[in-house]
């Protein structure tokens, strides 16, 4: 499902270069619950980034559902991104100015639904993460464990093949974290969704199929 | 997407940020006043309607210039010297019909009031259309025999008649006794042409002028179509020629016009020959929408860029959930038009409004110092037009905005919007 083959990030600012990702190699099977583990600032966040199609390697090959898409055009691309991954943000990400309805809708704006079935489908969604009372509500009135649901809503609503998990857990106590837990290990299971998650906490990544560990742009295991 | 989703997203990101829209529609709201205002005073003077039906058939000689030497200039209205030479004589033009404005002191049992009017020929009932509710326009016979004779307007009546037709009724004027033959229906002020209270034939002062090159009165020319404009031109300067080679040597005579109501509108009361016609007055209303567009474009423009760092996290989110570059670029543009049609409309309803409240201020011509009637006439062309700029002006001012916006990358962008 996803392969990196030689993935190198390299972060120019005017001083330093930053090696965010050195030379990985990575194979991710159709199905597969992974986890990825590391201290701050190894490069987990870049490697969900490059991985969801937000960022391009500095070098090497992405391929994601047998294809490589890099070179493709930003309207392709986009495509990638709205119908294979679902992403949930290290920090949410949501849009303030959007009700949680509305922010949950947001990648089914980008294909074609007609509007009854956008409705059916977000309140699903909402409803699978425990929300539905809170359907009209608006991000700032929510608490952090409520808007990390949202994100996770709002990356299920279309229904993808990938979901990128940056610490989806992080913001959260142990029992809304352990119900995260549990949302994303049942769309493994049910849906068959392969998942990547970035995570701190060695319970949870234990109750993944697999973990590998970073250090320094480097995949130590 | 559809074009319904946009609205509702647009207006959704439009409530949630109220300042912004606020200053946004304010600034597109006043453009498009001044706009209408503009518009609707040009519309007004330019365009056909009763009783001046033919106006885009009219052409005008108002204002007449004469150089002694390099010293002495005189300019003024046309004299009773000239009438001779650009009337009967333009065969390009169907009609020809000689006026002067004038006032009245009307004297009744009750007192005087003073009126403003035309002094006018029989010509002038064919080029107008008059709305008689009574009686009828004087006759050639009646102007040839300087009938004492007048046309009043139904305020006039009512002022000296009450409720009666003042048809057949009689008034002093000047201390000779006039008879009223016709009463019309008020006429708006903004028909410079024909605007008056009340109309007496012209022979019953010409005889008084000087049959000099200036005086105070005004030539109509109707055309059989606009094709004859060029024609009924160039034999007034033809004429005016011919009278310039009469002169003493350095003696000369600049006749201004003939003006469409288009120039005449634009030429104002300076030297007739610094006056280049219809390209001044095209340039003029360009630049006028130039200007008029330029700053609400660099305002709204500022205005979105500005935000730009405040909509990072958004745009950012919406591309990685699938919004292609050219989905931003569509969202942002199409919030933008909102916002400009939003301040249009309202900017619209307002100059309406304006219209009405200070029809005083915008429609008095400044020859005329009594306030009289006015009809504010809407073209749908104005409307039309002003709902056109504002589309304009809504992508104009959105485009760069929004090409910037959605080309920011949605991994930096985000990294931005991190707490
Ligand atoms: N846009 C950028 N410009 C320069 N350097 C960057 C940029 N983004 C990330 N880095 C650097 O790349 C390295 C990896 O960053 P990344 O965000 O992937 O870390 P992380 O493993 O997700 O950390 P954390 O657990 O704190 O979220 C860090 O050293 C960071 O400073
Ligand atoms: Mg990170």
């Amino acid at each position: 499902m996803i392969q990196l083959h030689d993935v190198t990030k390299i972060y120019r600012t005017r001083s330093v270069e930053t090696v965010a990702l050195d030379s990985i190699n990575l194979t991710v099977d159709k199905g597969e619950f992974i986890s990825v583990m590391g201290p701050s600032g190894c490069g987990k966040s870049t490697l969900l980034n490059i991985v969801g199609l937000l960022d391009n390697p500095s070098k090497g090959l992405v391929t994601i559902d047998g294809k490589q898409w890099d070179k493709q055009s930003d309207k392709v691309i986009a495509q990638v991104r709205n119908r294979t991954i679902g992403f949930i943000f290290q920090s949410f990400h949501l849009i303030n100015a959007l009700s949680v309805t509305d922010n949950v809708e947001v990648p089914l704006l980008y294909r074609n639904v007609g509007s009854k079935e956008r409705k059916r489908l977000v309140a699903e969604a909402i409803e699978r993460v425990g929300l539905s009372h809170r359907a009209k509500h608006f991000p700032a009135e929510l608490s952090g464990g409520q808007c990390q649901r949202v994100a996770i809503a709002r990356a299920i609503v279309g229904n993808p093949q990938i979901i990128l998990a940056d610490e989806p857990t992080g913001n959260l106590d142990s029992r809304n974290g352990a119900e995260v837990m549990n949302i994303l290990n049942s769309l493994n299971a049910d849906m068959g969704a392969t998942i990547v998650m970035v995570t701190h906490d060695e319970n949870l990544a234990e109750k993944t199929g697999r973990t590998i560990r970073f250090f320094d742009g480097r995949q130590v295991q | 997407m559809k074009w319904i989703t946009y609205t509702k997203l647009a207006l959704k990101t439009l409530w949630s940020n109220k300042f912004f829209a606020f200053m946004s529609v304010v600034g597109v709201a006043v453009t498009i006043l001044l706009l209408m205002l503009a518009s609707i005073q040009w519309d007004n003077a330019i365009s056909p309607k009763a009783p001046e039906v033919n106006l885009d058939r009219t052409l005008i000689v108002k204002r007449v210039k004469l150089e002694r030497g390099n010293d002495n200039t005189w300019m003024s209205g046309v004299g009773r010297g000239l009438i001779g030479f650009i009337t009967d004589s333009i065969k390009s033009a169907q009609t020809v019909s000689v006026f002067m404005s004038s006032e009245l002191n009307i004297t009744m049992d009750q007192g005087t009031s003073q009126h403003s009017a035309l002094m006018v020929d029989p010509n002038f009932w064919q080029i107008h259309q008059f709305e008689f509710i009574d009686g009828r326009p004087f006759t050639q016979p009646e102007y040839d025999a300087k009938a004492q004779v007048v046309v009043i307007n139904q305020n006039v009546n009512r002022i000296l008649f009450g409720e009666e037709s003042g048809v057949g009724k009689t008034m002093v004027i000047r201390g000779q006794v006039y008879t009223v033959i016709g009463v019309v229906a008020d006429i708006s002020i903004t028909c410079h042409n024909a605007y008056a209270e009340a109309w007496a034939p012209l022979s019953l002062v010409m005889q008084r002028m000087n049959a000099d090159y200036l005086g105070s009165l005004s030539v109509l020319y109707l055309a059989k179509s606009k094709a004859d404009f060029s024609a009924i031109k160039s034999e007034v300067k033809e004429a005016e020629r011919k009278i310039n080679t009469t002169l003493e040597k350095d003696m000369r005579l600049f006749i201004a016009g003939p003006d469409t109501s288009l120039e005449a509108y634009f030429r104002g009361y300076g030297d007739p020959e610094e006056f280049n016609g219809a390209v001044d007055a095209w340039i003029d209303i360009i630049i006028r929408l130039l200007i008029l567009m330029i700053i609400p474009t660099i305002n709204l423009i500022a205005l979105n860029l500005t935000r730009i760092d405040e909509r990072k996290e958004e745009i950012a989110v919406r591309k990685s959930f699938g919004a292609s570059r050219w989905v931003i670029v569509r969202q942002l543009l199409y919030e933008n038009i909102v916002v400009c049609f939003i301040g249009g409309v309202i900017g619209l309803l307002v100059s309406i409004w304006c219209a009405y409240a200070f029809s005083e201020l915008l429609f008095e011509p400044s020859w005329n110092q009594s306030f009289g009637h006015v009809d504010v006439h809407f073209s749908p062309y104005v409307f039309i037009g002003s709902l056109v700029f504002v589309f304009i002006l809504g992508i104009l001012s959105g485009i760069v905005p929004a090409y910037k916006t959605a080309k920011l990358s949605p991994a930096l962008a985000l990294k931005g919007g991190e707490q």
